[in-house]
């Protein structure tokens, strides 16, 4: 192969050719080189075109011979380029061909201007590769400082969290504390007085010490709610003059003790009926109002309601601006701490509050103030007195259509018959819970723990077992397991201070019928049992007015199957019998979650759906139910969903029958 | 398809949107965290998934949104780690277009599991080719087109993008482009 040949095939592999002879003059340019080096003349000597930096050696004492294995960066002499390659030798002692390519590193360092391509690098020239893999070595670096600063965002985030937490147990420590004590203190006093006024005296004390600290724990429960974005709000029909009264009634004692003037007022122009949510408004003014009686020693505490002008103009249709103001007397607060009172557990010492309902009430407030899209704007002087106050865009409506809640114990049995299991592994508890299930007339057994209550329940049976969640050795939720898996399957309802919804789910997950909060509530209690147990003896029949429609109705049935002919019965009548059990246990879900709008529309639903099989005694007590959840008439809905799980089952028993008994399968 | 696609896709829609959004997006998805390396190769459908809810979420049709993340992928995004690398590929939209083979070539050798689509161009005439691309992924080509669009904003000048066909493959896509560049003196008379 000639010279030429030779030289040909390596500028095919190499983009930057040129030869150099024996006595460095270089010839034989490759275009590519040419178009970047326009400067370069054939002739010219390779050390006045460039300045050799590798080899070091070459510099000196130019004998190509002995660099042919070694790289060489060549700089042009007037910078317009700078190559990076290997000289190889074509013929002889005399003639070399450097092959090579931009010196992309130099290039980009120092010309970064010069629009070098792709294709001036050969392809496996790996220059290229190496840039590429840089740029991506430092998106990685990015990466991993971008993690890093997360990572120390979240652990940052989580010790203040834990902070919080640690805070908060400490300030709930001291606050149930004191109230316990009261309760602890005035009731073994109770048994050492003979004097009766001296006892009813304790016994108050310690009633009102244990309403005390029932109020420092749902404190703490809404503060969790609200900081796990559980808390949302909810939207009631409700009349002003109504919440007003409430805020009223649950504050006014505190005026008469410190002999505060407490005033409401209403302006005339505000209407009188909004759709919002009520609880939330309520629960904010007696926040408030509270805080403003408690640093009110003289004077006033006047709690304003108003229409305020909108400030802006996307306002809905039919909603106006509310304005609530709570104003006092008071000590005032200074400048500085204005911003620090919203913070949990803050004080006016500054250290960590020892009043829970200002630790954490105007945190609670400003959080449910915020739910509703509206802040709390706070101004004060000292010695002379604070305004709180907050606007909310509430819907306008012309009156109510529900009524508020009515939850009378009245309408409800006072005595149950039944033997019922009451598990819980505190004595004390256990003994109370014991005396309170007798007094409703029951037989009751207790069992101190949950293997207790397993053996127990193999033994005799019962129509009902109230079990405690949280206990040493076997917890309530795998006794209840293993209960379920006997031949004797009581209901059993959890008893627990857990009722997040998330906890609820996992109880019915595992097979509890309900829940029942502690500490229990009296008519919580009934509610219960009343879902569970037949009334006793001597107890009132129930208020509610008894069916007297058939089980099933066999004309609306025959009419049916005329209708739509007999394969399609059979076919409908499945479809009928699986969505009326799958509407009936999301039905007793949300009764057993206390959700009560989803109570109403599977009610609803089951109601026509049931009415179109011949169920007429069953659709007939769904109406009900609907009716007393949409008058919120709960004593009514309780008595209506007492036994619906077996009136149920007769009812689709009976459309079973009538199948089997005209021969659709 | 690797992390650097899933960070320009967050990086887009925060810049648009915001990270409020983002979030709603990853909790629509189901995905636990948005850390994605860049060097790391996710599973397409992870890729596409955030792709259709980001669309859902942001009000758009998928091929509209493509579009537009191609156009950001191209203009914002590449630029600001391989900005270099970009400028090598051409001088112009065309030039662009016949490198993007070698470019991804390049590519290759750092990325693995890179399964870059390949492109052909055929001259129509001085200022138009027709551009052939092939993919073995479904359902890209408006994200394409979104690059195309870019490469106008990346030099500076006007074409008609037009998308001729897109035809579906055994393993994949192939859709024809024809690009035209638009004289800007007789285009704006």
């Amino acid at each position: 192969m000639t010279d030429n040949n030779v030289a040909h095939s390596l500028d095919v592999l190499f983009t930057m050719c040129f030869t150099i002879d024996g006595d460095l003059q270089v010839s034989n340019l490759t275009s590519a080189l040419k178009n970047y080096f326009p400067e370069i003349k054939p002739g010219k000597s390779l050390l006045d075109l460039f300045e050799v930096q590798r080899p070091a050696l070459m510099r000196g004492n130019m004998t190509l011979k002995d660099h042919l294995s070694s790289l060489f960066l060549l700089v042009a002499k007037d910078h317009s380029i700078a190559l990076r390659g290997q000289v190889v030798q074509l013929a002889g002692d005399r003639v070399y061909r450097f092959v090579g390519a931009p010196w992309l590193a130099w290039m980009s360092e120092y010309k970064p201007q010069t629009s070098l391509k792709i294709n001036d690098f050969p392809i496996f020239d790996s220059q290229l590769d190496q840039r590429f893999h840089v740029a991506t070595q430092e998106i990685m670096v990015k990466d991993l400082q971008k993690l890093t600063i997360e990572l120390i965002q979240a652990r940052d985030a989580a010790d203040e969290a834990n902070r919080m937490k640690t805070d908060l147990f400490a300030v709930m420590s001291h606050e149930m504390r004191t109230p316990l004590h009261g309760v602890i203190s005035a009731l073994s006093l109770v048994g050492n007085s003979d004097n009766e006024a001296e006892r009813e005296q304790l016994v108050d004390v310690a009633q009102k010490s244990a309403l005390g600290l029932l109020n420092v724990i749902n404190y703490a429960l809404d503060y969790s709610k609200i900081e796990a974005g559980r808390m949302k709000v909810e939207y009631i029909e409700f009349g002003i003059m109504d919440l007003t009264r409430s805020v009223a009634d649950m504050t006014t004692g505190k005026a008469q003790e410190k002999d505060i003037e407490l005033i409401i007022n209403v302006s005339a122009d505000v209407p009188r009926y909004f759709n919002g949510d009520q609880d939330k408004l309520r629960q904010v003014l007696v926040n408030l109002t509270s805080n403003a009686l408690k640093f009110t020693d003289n004077g006033r505490v006047v709690v304003s309601i108003g229409i305020d002008e909108p400030v802006h103009l996307d306002l809905n249709a039919g909603h106006t601006l509310i304005k609530f103001s709570v104003s006092d007397t008071g000590c005032g607060i200074p400048d500085k701490d204005l911003q620090n009172i919203f913070e949990p557990f803050w004080s006016k010492t500054g250290a960590a509050n020892t009043d829970l309902g200002t630790g954490l009430g105007l945190k609670i407030s400003k959080q449910l103030v915020t739910l509703m899209d509206a802040d709390i704007l706070v101004t004060s002087q000292l010695d002379v007195g604070s305004v709180f106050s907050f606007t909310v865009a509430l819907e306008i409506v012309s009156r109510p259509t529900v009524k508020t809640l009515q939850f009378d114990s009245k309408a409800l049995p006072n005595t149950f018959s039944g033997r019922v299991m009451i598990v819980d592994d505190n004595q004390t508890n256990l003994m109370l819970t014991e005396l309170i299930l007798k007094n409703f007339g029951l037989d009751v057994k207790a069992a101190g723990s949950g293997q207790e209550a397993i053996d127990l329940a193999s033994s005799i049976p019962f129509q009902l077992i109230l079990m405690d969640i949280t206990m040493p050795g076997m917890n309530g939720i795998e006794a209840a397991r293993q209960i379920n898996q006997q031949m004797f399957k009581p209901p059993i309802v959890a008893l627990t201070a857990h009722v997040q919804p998330e906890m609820i789910d996992d109880y019915l997950a595992n097979g509890f019928k309900g829940y029942l909060r502690k500490p229990i509530e009296n008519l919580e209690l009934i509610r219960e049992l009343n879902l569970w147990l037949p009334a006793g003896k001597n107890t009132q029949p129930l208020a509610i007015e008894p069916s007297k429609l058939p089980v099933i109705n066999y004309k609306t049935l025959d009419r049916l199957k005329d209708q739509i002919g007999e394969i399609n019965f059979v076919r409908v009548r499945r479809l009928y019998l699986d969505e009326t059990k799958r509407r009936l246990s999301s039905l007793l879900a949300a009764w057993v979650r206390r959700d009560h709008d989803s109570l109403a529309l599977e009610a609803h639903t089951l109601a026509s759906s049931v009415s179109s099989f011949g169920c007429d005694d069953l659709a007939w007590r769904m109406k009900k139910i609907d009716k007393a959840i949409r008058v919120m008439d709960m004593s009514d809905v309780i008595s209506y969903m007492k036994d619906i799980e077996k009136h149920a089952k007769e009812s689709l028993s009976g459309v079973e029958a009538y199948v089997l008994k005209s021969g659709s399968t | 398809m690797y992390g650097l696609i899933h960070n320009a896709l967050k990086n887009m829609v925060v810049r648009d949107h915001g990270e409020p959004l983002w979030k709603l997006i990853l909790e629509q998805t189901d995905m636990e965290a948005d850390v994605f390396l860049s060097m790391r190769q996710y599973d397409d459908n992870t890729t596409l998934t955030l792709i259709a809810a980001s669309a859902q979420v942001t009000n758009m049709d998928v091929e509209a949104f493509l579009r537009s993340f191609g156009f950001y992928w191209l203009t914002v995004f590449a630029p600001t780690d391989y900005g270099a690398l970009l400028k090598l590929t051409g001088d112009d939209p065309f030039e662009f277009l016949r490198n993007l083979n070698s470019l991804h070539e390049r590519i290759s050798t750092s990325f693995l599991e890179f399964r870059p689509p390949a492109f052909s161009v055929k001259n129509v005439s001085d200022e138009c080719i027709e551009l052939q691309y092939n993919s073995t992924r479904k359902g890209l080509t408006s994200f394409v087109e979104g690059i195309l669009r870019g490469l106008q904003t990346m030099f500076n000048m006007t074409m008609v993008v037009e998308l001729i066909e897109t035809t579906e493959v055994q393993q994949g896509e192939q859709s024809r482009f024809r690009i035209t560049k638009v004289d800007q003196q007789r285009g704006g008379s």
